[in-house]
C-alpha cells in the first residue's frame, strides 16, 4: 500500500490544478514535507510538499496535465504508507471530483411522454392507486369492475360496493410480481365466502397468499390445455431393479424415479425446444438453458426449486440435486436462486394414489408435466393381456404457442425415452 | 370566565409567561410606549418595565441580532415584527444566525418571533404577506400558525417555553374576530401537533391559520350535498406533524389542502409530496391544492379577494375530486 | 512597560509563537490538501487578535470575524481543537459541521459570527444587553474588519448599543496593506473612529502592530464598559492584508520551502527561521517585532526564549499528530441536532 499523492484544493473555488512541474522522478526518494511538485490553478501556483517519506513510486499526471481537485497524481511507497497521512488521502479520494466533465450528469434522451389516456379501448381500466391496492389485496379484477366515477373510472366507492355485495369475483388480475417459489396444482380461491353459518376465518400465510396469487396469474396469463398420456413404466422398473441396490450402495443415495423423468423430458425439450420458452409481448423467447423445476409439497404449501442446467448433470448427479433440493425445500433452507430461472417444471399428483392432473404453468414457463402414481394394470400387449406398471403422464401446455400437436410430439418423445429405457445410470 | 379574543389570548400568555418567569422579554418597534400598532403589548411596560418591554429602533436585523444575543446569555426574548412582513429585513439573521447555531455548535437560540400575518384586512403588499415557507424551509426554526383563541394562547405558551427559535405567525383577521373561553389553569399547546377539527369520510381538506374558517364553512355547505369533509387544522408547520396527516389520508383517501399562502413552494406542495412518499396507494384521486396565485397580495377588495382562497373555491375543488 | 510583569510578557509571546507555528503546520496542511475549506490563518494580525482579547475576563464573551488563531489560544482553545476544526474532523468542536474562522462556546466566552462581516456585531450587542438587563459584569467585544462599516449590521448593533449604553466594545482593524481596500468605505482614506464619533461614544485609534498597545487600550475600553459608561470603539492598523476567502494569496508570503519551525534544544532558537515577506510594507511582522521588543527592553533571556519555543515546538507536534490521526465524522451523523428535540428530518420512502 502506497500513499496517494492528490492535486490539493487550493481554495473552496478551485475545482482543477495543473502540475507545472515535478521535483522528483518516479523512483527518486522522498521526504515527508519535502518539495515534490508544483501546481497551477485559477487562484494560486505553488509549491506542493511531499505527504509522506519513501520511493515516488508512480507519476500518474505528468508536467503540463490539468487534473480535478482530489485526483491521485502520484504515489508514495515506503515508511509513510499507512500513517495517518495517507488513511486522509484515501478518504479525500473519495470525494468526487469537480471538473465540468464529472458534474454533467450522462444525458439520456428524454423518452416520450406517454399520456395516453386510461380511456384507450383495451387498456386498463381506469382507477386510482387505492383502487390498485384494494384490488391487489382482495384478488379482484379491476376488468370486471364498473367505474361509476368521472369518466367511467373506478373509485373506492366502486370497489367496496363489490365487495360488499360478496359476488364471487369472476377472476383475479394481481400486478405480475418477481416469481419467488411458483406452486402449482392448488385449486383456485374459493368463491368470495358469504359467511352463513358456523365459519371459521384466519387471514392467509405470506406463502399462500403468494400461492394463491401467483395460481390466478397463471390462469389469466396462459391458454391453458392439457393432456393425457399414459406410459409403460416396466423398462424403468427393471433399471431400478437391477441397479437400485448397487446405485444406493456405491453412491450413497436412493435411486428414485425422478431422474428418468427429468431425463426424458429433457430429451423432448431439447427435441421441442418451444416447450423450453416463454412469451415476451409478441416475442416468443426460446432459452438455451434447461432449468427444470421439481414441485415439492411442504407442510403449508408448495415450492419449485429448480435444477439449473439440468441437461449438463449425469443421471447420479441428476438423483442428488433432486435429493438435495428436496431436502432443503422441507428445512426452508433453500437460497433465492434455488427457486428461480425454472424453464420447464415437473409435478407430482401421483403421492395419494390420484391417477393425474391437470397442472397450471408456472409462470412465465408455457408447459409442466404431472407425473401421476405407478399403478399395475392389466394392458393389452400383441393382442394378449399383460400386467404391466403403467403412469398417467399429463401435460398442460400454452395454447397461446404451443399447439396440440406439437405438445403430443413432445410426450411422445418423452413416453418413448421412459418406455425404451436405454441409458446407463452407474 | 369570559370570553376572550384571539389579540387577548396572545397578549395573556406573554403576560403570563413574563410574571412566571423573568427571562422572558419583549423587543419590538413601539410595543411600549405606544402598546404595539395592533395593542397586543398594552400595558406591558407599565408593568413589566424598560428592561423588559424594549421600544427598538426601525432595525429588524439589528433588534432580531440583539434577541439572539441575549437568548444566548440566558434571557427568552419575544421578538415583535410590526407586521410579519417586515421579518425580511432580519432574514440572514434568523435563517443563518439563530438556526444554525444549534447544528454548528450545540448551541441553542431560545426565541420567539411573533407578528401579524396575513391578509383580508385590505392592507396590501406589504402588510398582508405570509413569510411561512422562508422559514419552514430553514432547519432549525420552528413555526406555529394558530388558529384558534386556545391554539393563540397555548401555542405561544410553548414557543416561549421552547428551546429553539420559533416563529409564531398569528394571523391579523384574526384578532378580534373570534372569541372564545379558555379553561382558568395553564395550558400549552405541544408544538407539532395538529388537530382534526371535523372528521368526515370523502375527503379530507389540510388547512392552517385563518382558511380554517373557510375550510370549515366550506365544509357545512358541502355536507348538505352529501360530500363529508374532514378537516384538519396543522397548528404547527414546522415540526409537521406527519402521523395525524397521514392517518386520515388513509381512511379517506382523498386528499385538497388549503393555504392563504401563494402557490408555488408552498406547504400545499410540500405536504403533497409527502403523502404521495408515504401514502400512495391510499390516494383515490388527485391531492387539490386550493391556494392564493403567485402574485403579491393586491390591495384593492376586489383583487384581494379574488387573492385569497374562498369558501366557493373549496366547494368547487371539493365537488371535482368528490365525482373523481 | 512597567505595567507589564515579565510573566505576562513571557505569556504574549507564547501565544504569538504558538499562533505562528500552528499557522504553519495550517498552511502545511492546506498544502497538502487536508483542509476542509479556505486557508484560515491570522498573519500580520496576531497582535490585535492577542492584545484585544488578552485583558478579557472569563466572563467577558468575544465574537470575532478577523482570523483570531490567537484570540483563540488565548481564550483556552487548544491547537488540537483549531486543527481538527479546520480539517472538520470527528473530535472537532463541531463535530465537522463548522469551518467558521472563530468558535461557538459560551462556557469559554465564545461567540462564533455568520460568515458576513457584522452580523455578530448586533448579537454582540445583545450580549452586552443580557449583562444590563441581569445585572451581570461581562463585557461583549466583538472584532470587525473595516469592510463592516458598511453593513446595516454594524450600524444597527452599534446604535441600538449606544441608544442603551451597553458593555459592547467593538474594534475595527483596518488594513493599509488591503490593495482593495478604496473599493470599502467612503470617503476613502478617512479614519474610521472619526466617523464613528457621530454616534456619540468614545473613539481611538491604535497601532495593530503592537500587541501591547492594543492591549492597554482594550483593557480600558472593557473597564468603561464594565462600569456601565457604554460601549466603545477602537479602530487599528494591522499588517494583515488579506481577506479569510482569498488566503490562498498569503502563500506568496509563506513560501513551502521555507524551513520549518526549529526543534526544541537547537543552539539559536530564531536563526534560520524564514522572516515573512513583510522587509517591502510599510508595516512589520507583528509577531517578530515583539519578540524584538523584549530583546532589545531585556525582558527575555536565551535561555527564557529557548523555553519558550520548547514548549511551543512540543505542543503543536503532539497536537498535529492527534488531530492528522482524529477520523471524519461519521456519515450518519449530519441529521441530528437541529432542533433541541426531535427531528424534522423527512422519514425515508416508505418501504
Amino acid at each position: 500500500m502506497g500513499t496517494p499523492i492528490i492535486m490539493p484544493q487550493m481554495g473552496e473555488s478551485i475545482a482543477e490544478g495543473t502540475i507545472t512541474k515535478w521535483y522528483k522522478k518516479q523512483g527518486d526518494r522522498v521526504e515527508r514535507d519535502e518539495l515534490l511538485f508544483e501546481i497551477s490553478t485559477d487562484k494560486v501556483d505553488t509549491e506542493i510538499p511531499s505527504p509522506a517519506a519513501g520511493v515516488l513510486a508512480e507519476i500518474r499526471v505528468g508536467e503540463g496535465e490539468t487534473v480535478p481537485i482530489n485526483t491521485v497524481v502520484g504515489v508514495i511507497d515506503g515508511e509513510g504508507a499507512g500513517t495517518p497521512s495517507q488513511s486522509t488521502s484515501s478518504w479525500t479520494e473519495k470525494l468526487p471530483a469537480v471538473s465540468p466533465e464529472s458534474t454533467a450528469a450522462p444525458k439520456t434522451p428524454a423518452s416520450p411522454s406517454r399520456q395516453a389516456r386510461p380511456t384507450t379501448a383495451g387498456g386498463p381500466p381506469r382507477s386510482s392507486p387505492l383502487v390498485r391496492r384494494m384490488a391487489r389485496e382482495r384478488n379482484i379484477d379491476l376488468s370486471t369492475v364498473e367505474g361509476t366515477a368521472a369518466g367511467g373510472r373506478i373509485s373506492k366507492k366502486d370497489i367496496l360496493t363489490v365487495l360488499n355485495t360478496a359476488e364471487t369475483p369472476t377472476a383475479v388480475a394481481p400486478p405480475p410480481r418477481e416469481a419467488g417459489a411458483v406452486p402449482v396444482e392448488t385449486p383456485p380461491p374459493a368463491p368470495a365466502p358469504a359467511h352463513a353459518g358456523r365459519v371459521h376465518s384466519e387471514p392467509m400465510s405470506v406463502m399462500r397468499r403468494s400461492i394463491a396469487e401467483h395460481m390466478m396469474l397463471s390462469r389469466r396469463t396462459s391458454a391453458h390445455v392439457s393432456t393425457v398420456w399414459e406410459a409403460d413404466m416396466g423398462s424403468v422398473e427393471k433399471v431400478r431393479r437391477e441397479y437400485g441396490g448397487r446405485f444406493e450402495k456405491e453412491e450413497g443415495v436412493k435411486l428414485t424415479y425422478m431422474p428418468f423423468f427429468v431425463r426424458a423430458v429433457l430429451h423432448g425439450l431439447k427435441a421441442y425446444p418451444i416447450l423450453n420458452s416463454s412469451v415476451d409481448g409478441n416475442n416468443i423467447v426460446y432459452k438455451r438453458d434447461l432449468n427444470i423445476g421439481i414441485a415439492v409439497a411442504l407442510d403449508r404449501g408448495l415450492i419449485v426449486p429448480v435444477i439449473h442446467r439440468a441437461d449438463e448433470k449425469s443421471f447420479l448427479g441428476l438423483q442428488r440435486v433432486v435429493d438435495d433440493l428436496a431436502t432443503r425445500a422441507r428445512e426452508k433452507k433453500l437460497r433465492p436462486e434455488d427457486v428461480q430461472g425454472g424453464t420447464f417444471t415437473i409435478t407430482n399428483p401421483g403421492p395419494y394414489g390420484a391417477l393425474f392432473g391437470t397442472p397450471i404453468i408456472n409462470q412465465p414457463q408455457v408447459a409442466i408435466l404431472g407425473v401421476g402414481a405407478i399403478h399395475k394394470r392389466p394392458v393389452v400387449v400383441n393382442d394378449a393381456i399383460a400386467v404391466r406398471s403403467m403412469i398417467y403422464l399429463s401435460l398442460t401446455f400454452d395454447h397461446r404457442i404451443i399447439d396440440g400437436a406439437v405438445a403430443d410430439q413432445f410426450m411422445a418423445e418423452v413416453r418413448k425415452r421412459l418406455e425404451t429405457w436405454d441409458e446407463r445410470i452407474l | 370566565m369570559a370570553e376572550i379574543t384571539y389579540l387577548e389570548a396572545i397578549r395573556e400568555a406573554m403576560w403570563e409567561e413574563m410574571e412566571r418567569d423573568p427571562r422572558v422579554l419583549l423587543l419590538g418597534e413601539d410595543i411600549g410606549v405606544y402598546g404595539g400598532a395592533f395593542k397586543v403589548t398594552q400595558g406591558f411596560l407599565e408593568r413589566f418595565g424598560r428592561e423588559r418591554v424594549i421600544d427598538t429602533p426601525i432595525s429588524e436585523e439589528g433588534f432580531t441580532g440583539v434577541a439572539i444575543g441575549a437568548a444566548y446569555m440566558g434571557l427568552r426574548p419575544i421578538v415583535e415584527f410590526q407586521f410579519i412582513d417586515f421579518i425580511a429585513n432580519a432574514f440572514n439573521m434568523i435563517t443563518n444566525f439563530a438556526a444554525k447555531s444549534r447544528y454548528r455548535w450545540g448551541v441553542g437560540v431560545p426565541l420567539v418571533l411573533r407578528g401579524p400575518t396575513g391578509g383580508g384586512v385590505r392592507a396590501g403588499p406589504f402588510h398582508s404577506q405570509n413569510p411561512e415557507m422562508h422559514f419552514v424551509h430553514t432547519p432549525g426554526i420552528k413555526v406555529v400558525v394558530p388558529a384558534t383563541v386556545h391554539d393563540a394562547k397555548g401555542l405561544m405558551k410553548a414557543a416561549i417555553r421552547d428551546e429553539d427559535p420559533v416563529l409564531y405567525l398569528e394571523h391579523k383577521y384574526l384578532y378580534r374576530r373570534i372569541k372564545e373561553e379558555l379553561p382558568r389553569e395553564d395550558f400549552v399547546v405541544p408544538l407539532g401537533q395538529a388537530i382534526v377539527r371535523r372528521t368526515g369520510s370523502d375527503i379530507v381538506l389540510i388547512t392552517y391559520g385563518a382558511m380554517l374558517y373557510v375550510a370549515l364553512e366550506a365544509a357545512s355547505s358541502l355536507e348538505r350535498e352529501g360530500i363529508d369533509l374532514e378537516v384538519i387544522d396543522l397548528r404547527s408547520l414546522v415540526p409537521l406533524d406527519r402521523e395525524t396527516i397521514l392517518a386520515s389520508v388513509r381512511r379517506v383517501n382523498k386528499v385538497m389542502i388549503l393555504h392563504e399562502d401563494t402557490r408555488t413552494g408552498g406547504m400545499a406542495g410540500e405536504i403533497s409530496a409527502l403523502i404521495n412518499e408515504e401514502a400512495f396507494e391510499d390516494l383515490d384521486g388527485p391531492i387539490l391544492r386550493i391556494t392564493a396565485p403567485d402574485t403579491p397580495v393586491p390591495y384593492s377588495a376586489e383583487l384581494e379577494d379574488a387573492f385569497i382562497p374562498q369558501v366557493a373555491d373549496v366547494i368547487d375543488a371539493a365537488r371535482r375530486l368528490a365525482a373523481y | 512597560m512597567s505595567r507589564f510583569g515579565k510573566h505576562q510578557l513571557h505569556e504574549l509571546y507564547y501565544y504569538l509563537k504558538l499562533t505562528r507555528s500552528l499557522e504553519e503546520e495550517l498552511a502545511r496542511l492546506f498544502r497538502a490538501g487536508k483542509l476542509s475549506g479556505a486557508l484560515p490563518i491570522s498573519t500580520g494580525q496576531e497582535a490585535l487578535s492577542l492584545g484585544a482579547t488578552y485583558p478579557l475576563r472569563a466572563q467577558d464573551v468575544l465574537a470575532s470575524a478577523v482570523p483570531c488563531n490567537t484570540a483563540l489560544l488565548a481564550r483556552g482553545v487548544t491547537p488540537f481543537e483549531i486543527l481538527t476544526h479546520f480539517m472538520a474532523r470527528r473530535g472537532s468542536p463541531s463535530g465537522g459541521r463548522d469551518g467558521s474562522i472563530q468558535f461557538c462556546d459560551l462556557k469559554r466566552g465564545l461567540v462564533a459570527p455568520t460568515e458576513h462581516p457584522a452580523a455578530h456585531v448586533a448579537v454582540m450587542a445583545g450580549v452586552a444587553f443580557a449583562a444590563k438587563v441581569q445585572r451581570k459584569d461581562w463585557v461583549a467585544l466583538a472584532l470587525v474588519d473595516e469592510r463592516a462599516l458598511a453593513t446595516g449590521d454594524f450600524h444597527e448593533g452599534l446604535n441600538f448599543a449606544s441608544v442603551h449604553q451597553l458593555p459592547l466594545v467593538v474594534v475595527i482593524e483596518k488594513k493599509p496593506l488591503d490593495p482593495a481596500a478604496a473599493a470599502y468605505v467612503a470617503p476613502a482614506g478617512q479614519n474610521h473612529y472619526e466617523r464613528l464619533k457621530a454616534y456619540g461614544l468614545p473613539t481611538v485609534m491604535v497601532d495593530g502592530n503592537d500587541v501591547l498597545q492594543v492591549l492597554q487600550v482594550v483593557e480600558a475600553a472593557l473597564e468603561r464598559a464594565r462600569i456601565g459608561k457604554g460601549p466603545s470603539v477602537i479602530e487599528a492598523r494591522t499588517a494583515g492584508r488579506t481577506r479569510f476567502s482569498m488566503r490562498e494569496d498569503i502563500l506568496a508570503v509563506w513560501p513551502a520551502s521555507a524551513q520549518r519551525f526549529p526543534e526544541a534544544g537547537a543552539d539559536e532558537p530564531g536563526e534560520g527561521q524564514r522572516k515573512l515577506a513583510f522587509e517591502d510594507r510599510e508595516l512589520n511582522d507583528p509577531v517578530d517585532q515583539f519578540e524584538a521588543f523584549l530583546i532589545e527592553h531585556a525582558q527575555m533571556r536565551p535561555a527564557e526564549q529557548k523555553e519558550i519555543l520548547a514548549r511551543v515546538t512540543k505542543l503543536i507536534a503532539e497536537d498535529v499528530r492527534r488531530a492528522e490521526e482524529e477520523p471524519p465524522p461519521a456519515s450518519e451523523s449530519p441529521t441530528t441536532g437541529v432542533y433541541d428535540r426531535g427531528s424534522n428530518v423527512p422519514v425515508r420512502l416508505a418501504e
